[in-house]
């Protein structure tokens, strides 16, 4: 009894902190430029494509690999805000346009990673192998150094919008963007750069996750809507909302999973979010817009 | 130092500006009067290249601005106020202001700047901690010219700082613009619709009507009764 409990508890907090790093980037990018991306599943599944792709094909190792994949993934992210995004934000109809284009680039990136890559269902070796067992509880390194690796991330990630002066404007463009440009933040580049961080947040996750489940294409589309109901959850923009929400439907999962069986886990997770959003309607966390 | 040359501005088919053209030089402090809605405003945003201009220049120091984006107008020392303040209601008033320092000319300044604000405007030394949004009317007046200090600019653009402020606070808004002016010699645009006030700080004042600029003297040599009459519609 107590150690099924505990067991639950441990893998609550791991998905918890998988859960964070993998929505925080789509509640980043909206909060800052209003966008709701809906391409950030594959960007999660590519993190899993390209370390397969550097570590099992060219067998490079795994730590570099991460680290290509993941300045990769800011290069791409702002290069896609740039040439994507940036042009529809001179227009009228930005949000609707916005959702159009990111569909558009998630079923690309859909269709051409079946292409460059290959259909057949891949899997990649856990960072570390093994499992810590200790007395009837066990836990995987490879469930530890991902635990580390998150709330190193999400850490970071926090004193960086705390503390420097780019997280601080970033947090200025989200609360009023007229008054950004007025103090004279050049807020296109920063809609770019807070695009390139929330596809490299979307590569860690990717990269942490990948090892224990598989890779396919279709996956992605099951990673955004995760991401997206963590998102409403805790509330559209608000990376604390992100979370507390991630913590709560990581540990709902971990429980439900161990006392219920998997299958009843999305059930849950839609009628917490039924019920939250009828209490709340903006989320945990947030405002409305 | 600053050269504005027949601009015409629009919103869509109207046309808010019609061939406005003045200049002002270092150090002055000069207030556009006018009524509501007769461009006022717009023209202040279009000098800070919040709007751009369909035709005409603006110079600044040497420098054509009117094609510049808004950031690299703020780095040539042009600052903003805005009517609404547009303040970042989420941080504090201490990152408000080291938000004002963003760019690159007035960040290695901001600890001096801060200081200088806060001698300025000592409430907002006492409120440094607490988030923008629990500010009153006057202290966000404050925080708005204070953040527009914090830019190490030699234009400041005020856009009608008195608005909604109870009368003793508007006199002491005032009395903050013209010591800004006279203290930190910074040159001063400001929009006012307290036609006695401001006439009593500025240099010099200019009438706005239906986009253009009916009179533009001497604060000092105005009366007030030519001024009323611009007023009427």
């Amino acid at each position: 009894m107590l150690n099924s409990l505990v067991n639950a508890l441990i893998s609550g907090i791991i998905l918890a902190g998988l859960y964070a790093v993998m929505s925080m980037g789509l509640t980043l990018i909206y909060g800052v430029g209003r966008i709701f991306n809906f391409a950030h599943g594959f960007f999660i599944l590519w993190g899993g494509y390209l370390v397969w792709f550097c570590s099992v094909k060219y067998e490079m190792h795994y730590g570099l690999a991460a680290l290509l994949v993941i300045s990769c993934a800011f290069l791409s992210g702002y290069l896609i805000d740039r040439v994507l995004l940036y042009p529809l934000r001179r227009r009228e109809n930005f949000a609707i346009n916005s959702v159009l284009a990111t569909l558009g680039l998630a079923i690309l990136m859909e269709g051409s990673g079946d292409v460059i890559f290959g259909t057949r269902i891949k899997t990649i070796d856990k960072i570390v192998d093994g499992t810590l067992i200790w007395g009837q509880f066990g836990i995987t390194y490879h469930d530890i150094v991902s635990l580390g690796i998150t709330i190193a991330v999400l850490l970071a990630l926090e004193a960086f919008l705390r503390r420097s002066v780019l997280g601080t404007a970033m947090r200025a463009i989200s609360q009023d963007t007229d008054g950004a440009k007025i103090v004279g933040i050049n807020v296109d580049a920063l809609y770019s750069f807070t695009f390139g961080l929330s596809a490299s947040l979307a590569a860690v996750s990717g990269i942490l996750i990948a090892p224990r489940y598989f890779i396919a294409s279709f996956v992605g589309w099951e990673t955004l809507f995760k991401a997206i109901i963590i998102v409403i959850f805790g509330g559209l923009g608000s990376v604390r909302g992100t979370f507390i929400s991630a913590l709560i439907l990581g540990m709902l999962e971990a429980f439900v999973s161990m006392y219920l069986g998997m299958f009843w886990v999305q059930p849950m997770w839609f009628i917490l979010l039924i019920v939250v959003l009828f209490v709340r309607p903006m989320g945990l966390y947030g405002e409305w817009a | 130092m600053l050269k504005v040359n027949n601009i015409n501005t629009f919103y869509g088919q109207f046309q808010a500006l019609h061939n406005v053209s003045f200049k002002i030089k270092d150090g002055e402090l000069a207030v556009f009067l006018g009524s509501n809605g007769h461009g006022k405003s717009t023209l202040l945003k279009t000098i800070c290249g919040l709007l751009s201009p369909f035709s005409g220049q603006i110079e600044f120091n040497g420098h054509l601005i009117n094609k510049l984006k808004i950031h690299n107008i703020v780095k040539l020392g042009i600052v903003y106020v805005p009517e609404e303040g547009h303040l970042f209601p989420e941080l504090t008033v201490k990152e408000n202001l080291l938000m004002g320092a963003y760019n690159r000319r007035a960040r290695k300044d901001r600890y001096r700047n801060e200081q200088l604000v806060y001698s300025i405007f000592t409430r907002l030394e006492e409120r440094k901690h607490q988030l923008a949004s629990t500010l009153s009317g006057g202290e966000r007046q404050m925080l708005a010219m204070g953040r527009g200090l914090m830019a190490s600019a030699t234009l400041m653009a005020i856009d009608e700082p008195s608005m909604g402020l109870a009368p003793i606070l508007k006199k002491s808004v005032f009395k903050k613009i013209k010591q800004i002016n006279d203290e930190e010699g910074l040159t001063i645009i400001l929009v006012e619709q307290e036609v006695e006030a401001s006439l009593d700080i500025s240099d010099k004042a200019f009438v706005l009507r239906e986009g253009k600029i009916v009179l533009s003297e001497d604060s000092s040599k105005i009366c007030i009764e030519t001024i009323q009459k611009h007023y009427l519609v």
